[in-house]
């Protein structure tokens, strides 16, 4: 029975080896930008893969796959109650090709400040390259939400990190892995061979062969 | 030996230093030098507090290279790991292009970095939203966010003019002079450089919708009778753009309203119009213009006061709010037209058959509610322009170049060919606004213009940009007293205001036709 318990043990290491569980990977954050202060803000997109990536050991952002951002929608709410929800035409491509400007929203005079925003959108590809050189598969969509860093408007920098949220691990395995594979499947051929043996026992015992 | 030493220790010092990965481009990667404000973002920052004004900004042609201006941070806010989000504003010197940034911090008493990339950012003197911040003169003109083609609409007819369509001319990155028909006589247009689309007003209740030189739609607004002005008279009276929301203000003639006039909002995106608004405290201004990031619809009346309408925030209710009359030296306060430098929201209007200019700052405004009026108060200044010129029918018409520059222009109207170059303040929000300079010129004679420049009648032949493509301020003129305007005239600005002063015969800001520099007009023919 201990041994039925350790083989099971290794069984789901060996399998969590090769499909770990969906993991956020920051790909870049959406912000609000006053950049006309006291007159106009705009939700501005900061991707931070390819050119913009951290450079190794450094993880922060570390995918090194340019991600092309895609079917962009942004919802913003509003001090007075009012929400307004952007089509894609609200972000232009900036001029790296990857991020996007946001159009100005004015917050002078009367008009309202914004209370949170969220943006949704696509990724491509969804096959990515880590700077530690390992190689990732993420969900093709996301979402990200900014609310106020303090009180209930948004404030000039308020941001919300845009992840890509990781599917099944594809590359190299690490050395770790590779032993609890050796481990998992050792550990499965003996169980296996030890539940053939009393199988053939039990039958023997009841003379059915 | 000491100095070797000093330097090892000084190289030992900056490898010590935390290397910081610029993003290739900053957030936006673009704005308005002296207005806007911009983001670098990066890894690799340091632990530790970073104090924004020990994080030195220098931003030079190439990645690396000399400095052509150099700054401080705004705010330095950690955003995820070792990165960091910089914010600062662009500094005013810069000349329209793409700069290189570079970020370092070596200041005692925080954590040191330097850059090990650089971000670029394109630096413009204006954007869409600032250059549709124009009074609803006669002249319209199609300034593009990014360098390239800039085009002017001139109207054929005035209040009191008859004459029908409108000249389509090309004043930077073209030369093509393009006619287009209208069934009745234009006297005011305006475009919105986000869309690139133009409105056009007749003088009856049509309402011409251009794109390019096409004339695209035509629709009819609310004006149910006519607005009486010094200048003419007239059911659509002008028109100005908020480039931000995409809606057109057109003053109107109101049959029912104290004054004969008011305003409408025409919604471009779904060519709807809204209900037609009384102006109640005073005619409504011969050059109404809208600030779109404070909401407010500025309407300068020939009746003693300054109107403010409040643009509320379902974008089409207006409250209405009236001042004490800025009083001028005639004793009275008959403000022609309605201008504003929406960067600083300092508001400024000429005094009609005075020399005076009156300048309101509007972030300081306080507003009291009543009905069917209320009233707005704020620090503002009068200023007499002294002149050996003569302003025709005194100052008439205004425009703001609004941009980096703060450079406004103020005009006579009914002929005449002088003009002043205003400096504005170029901050607000405390003290009283103050005119900082002006010079006072005359537009010269050219064969263009048959001779003298002789200006146009209401709704002002007069309005000015900042150029997408050498970042100057410049003012526009048209001629056409009695007929349509034959040639346009433009004025660098900068030039006017640089240009030496005084002399014999002259006062003090008087640019005489001797010091008047060479290259600071060129002329336009429309036909």
């Amino acid at each position: 029975m201990q041994r039925m318990g350790g083989a099971s043990a290794s069984l789901v290491l060996f399998l969590l080896s090769f499909s770990a569980p969906a993991a956020p990977i920051p790909a870049g954050f959406v912000s609000w930008d006053v950049t006309f202060p006291g007159n106009s803000g705009s939700f501005d997109i900061t991707n931070q893969t390819g050119p913009n990536a951290s450079t190794f050991p450094d993880t922060t952002f570390p995918i090194t796959t340019t991600l092309h951002l895609s079917g962009l929608g942004l919802t913003v709410h509003f001090a007075n109650g009012s929400t307004v929800v952007e089509p894609s035409s609200y972000f232009t491509l900036s001029a790296d090709g990857e991020s996007f400007n946001g159009s100005p929203i004015a917050i002078g005079g009367t008009n309202p400040l914004p209370t949170s925003a969220t943006l949704t959108g696509t990724f491509s590809p969804v096959f990515i390259t880590l700077n530690n050189g390992t190689t990732q598969t993420i969900l093709s969509s996301f979402s990200a939400t900014i609310s106020p860093s303090a009180g209930t408007t948004l404030a000039d920098g308020d941001f919300a990190i845009i992840n890509a949220t990781t599917t099944t691990v594809t590359g190299t395995p690490e050395p770790g892995t590779w032993f609890l594979t050796v481990a998992g499947f050792g550990t499965l051929l003996g169980w296996r061979k030890k539940g053939l043996a009393t199988f053939r026992n039990l039958l023997e015992r009841k003379g059915a062969l | 030996m000491k100095s070797i030493i000093t330097v090892l220790c000084l190289i030992a010092a900056q490898s010590a230093f935390a290397q910081v990965k610029e993003n290739t481009w900053t957030t936006p990667d673009n704005g308005v030098a002296g207005i806007n404000d911009v983001n670098v973002s990066g890894t690799g920052f340091p632990n530790g507090t970073i104090t924004p004004s020990n994080v030195v900004i220098s931003l030079a042609a190439t990645c690396g290279g000399t400095p052509v201006a150099t700054t401080t941070a705004i705010s330095v806010r950690a955003i995820i790991g070792s990165s960091k989000r910089v914010d600062f504003q662009i500094p005013a010197t810069l000349a329209t292009g793409t700069y290189y940034v570079s970020l370092s911090d070596s200041a005692a008493g925080d954590a040191h970095f330097t850059n090990a990339t650089c971000s670029a950012v394109n630096v413009t003197h204006s954007n869409s939203t600032l250059a549709a911040c124009l009074p609803s003169s006669s002249l319209g003109v199609l300034v593009p966010s990014t360098p390239g083609k800039v085009t002017a609409y001139v109207p054929n007819a005035s209040w009191e003019l008859s004459s029908t369509g409108i000249q389509v001319v090309d004043l930077e990155g073209g030369t093509s002079k393009t006619s287009i028909s209208t069934p009745n006589p234009v006297n005011s247009c305006s475009s919105n450089p986000a869309t690139g689309q133009t409105v056009c007003t007749a003088n009856t209740t049509d309402v011409y919708l251009i794109s390019g030189t096409a004339l695209t739609n035509t629709l009819t607004s609310g004006a149910t009778g006519s607005a009486s002005f010094s200048g003419g008279s007239c059911e659509n009276c002008g028109v100005a753009i908020n480039a931000l929301s995409n809606k057109a203000l057109i003053n109107i003639g109101l049959s029912a309203s104290p004054t004969g006039s008011g305003v409408q909002l025409l919604d471009l995106n779904t060519n709807t119009f809204s209900t037609p608004v009384n102006a109640t405290t005073g005619v409504v201004s011969e050059n109404p213009s809208i600030d779109p990031t404070r909401n407010l619809i500025l309407s300068a009346s020939e009746n003693n006061t300054y109107t403010l309408f409040q643009i509320q925030s379902d974008g089409t209710t207006l409250k209405e709010f009236g001042s004490a009359s800025p009083t001028d030296t005639n004793g009275s306060a008959e403000a022609d037209s309605s201008g504003e430098d929406c960067s600083t929201g300092i508001a400024i209007a000429p005094m009609e058959f005075t020399n005076d200019v009156y300048l309101a700052d509007l972030t300081q405004a306080t507003f009291t509610p009543g009905s069917p009026a209320g009233t707005w108060n704020a620090p503002n200044s009068t200023t007499t322009l002294v002149t050996n010129y003569t302003f025709s029918a005194g100052l008439s018409g205004v425009s703001v170049a609004v941009g980096t520059s703060h450079l406004a222009v103020v005009t006579g109207e009914f002929g005449g060919n002088t003009f002043a170059v205003l400096q504005l303040p170029s901050k607000s929000g405390s003290g009283t606004p103050n005119i900082v300079d002006y010079a006072v010129a005359q537009i010269p004679d050219s064969a263009v213009c048959g001779g003298s420049f002789v200006a146009g009648r209401d709704p002002h032949t007069i309005t000015a940009y900042t150029s997408p493509n050498d970042g100057k301020a410049y003012a526009v003129f048209a001629n056409g007293y009695n007929a349509p305007p034959s040639c346009l005239v433009r004025i660098d600005l900068a030039a006017i205001l640089a240009a030496p002063r005084g002399g014999g015969g002259y006062a003090a800001n008087d640019v005489s036709p001797a010091n008047f520099p060479a290259g600071a007009a060129t002329f336009y023919s429309t036909h």
